[in-house]
């Protein structure tokens, strides 16, 4: 896989990347925003998510780091705001 | 982020220069539980070969991190010239990683939107792994670099998702009956820019070999 340099490209592998926790990790998540623990039981998923995305996301890709936060919110967060939970 | 030979051994692991010993050791174990393939949910994005490879270096990281003497002389050397590796600890240093397969970069350029429809993903043939095999892993990789969510392909193929998971993860005992198989393996071959018939030929005598290997 060559290099992403462009947002548009970064925003994409991060959803991608974040999206599949949430395919592959459904009931956890679900469980996670239940029990408000939803990111310490997912740590080392998106630990490995992150590191593969940054590892391909070039330093230059403005916020680079801000956009894998902003889709982890966005697709395990805001995707799931249907789950009946006492955090919203 | 540099590859993989040019971080530093903080920069591995993710630990401050002036990390404390627990400090150290906490990310090391981070780092580490991070490329173990114990996760459903990571589990191909990386090779077993890359896998290694890190884990090889996150492991020479952590050898001289943990030694207060050989951390000393790492740090020197640091500060002086970079990023180098005490030669008396370590064998040869592993090459980057390269986690995905060829694949055509140029279809994950367009800019992103929630859905990709079915005539935007339906390319021409021709990506083909280096090793020839398209498992479930391969096919994951293929998919992650192209930029397509899961979801995707299951509302462009109207696949259901539990069985594209199956696929990807190679769950052959839990996969539809091998004619429904073939056709979903040639309906993701075609939203991944692959040779349909390949793919399906690929995949079904993998799982053949492994259904004669468990008998």
């Amino acid at each position: 896989m060559e290099r992403v340099v462009t947002v548009s490209r970064a925003r994409r592998l991060a959803r991608v990347l974040i999206s599949d926790i949430a395919a592959y990790a459904g009931d956890q998540v679900r469980i996670g925003l239940e029990k408000d623990d939803l990111f310490d039981r997912l740590a080392g998923e998106i630990e490995h998510a992150r590191r593969y995305y940054l590892w391909h996301v070039d330093e230059t890709v403005a916020e680079r780091e801000q956009l894998f936060d902003f889709a982890l919110v966005d697709v395990l967060v805001y995707g799931h705001r249907r789950v009946q939970t006492h955090i919203w | 982020m540099r590859s993989l030979a040019e971080q530093s051994y903080y920069e591995l692991i993710e630990a401050p220069e002036d990390g404390t010993p627990q400090q150290i050791e906490r990310a090391y174990r981070i780092a580490r539980s991070a490329y173990e393939p114990s996760s459903a949910a990571t589990y191909s994005l990386y090779s077993a070969e890359d896998c290694a490879a890190i884990l090889h270096r996150i492991e020479e990281a952590y050898a001289v991190l943990s030694d207060s003497r050989l951390r000393r002389e790492y740090d020197a050397r640091l500060q002086n010239a970079g990023p180098a590796t005490p030669k008396s600890v370590h064998s040869p240093r592993a090459e980057p990683p390269k986690p995905l397969q060829p694949v055509r970069e140029a279809r994950a350029e367009r800019p992103e939107r929630p859905r990709v429809s079915r005539s935007e993903l339906d390319v021409e043939n021709g990506i083909a792994p280096e090793n020839g095999v398209f498992d479930g892993e391969v096919l994951r990789r293929i998919r992650v670099s192209l930029g397509i969510e899961l979801e995707e392909i299951s509302s462009i193929t109207k696949i259901n998702g539990q069985h594209l998971r199956s696929i990807e993860a190679n769950l052959y005992e839990v996969l539809p009956a091998p004619v429904y198989l073939r056709g979903f393996l040639k309906q993701i071959a075609k939203c991944l820019s692959l040779d349909p018939a390949r793919v399906a030929d690929s995949y079904t005598d993998r799982m053949r070999e492994s259904a004669a290997r468990r008998t």
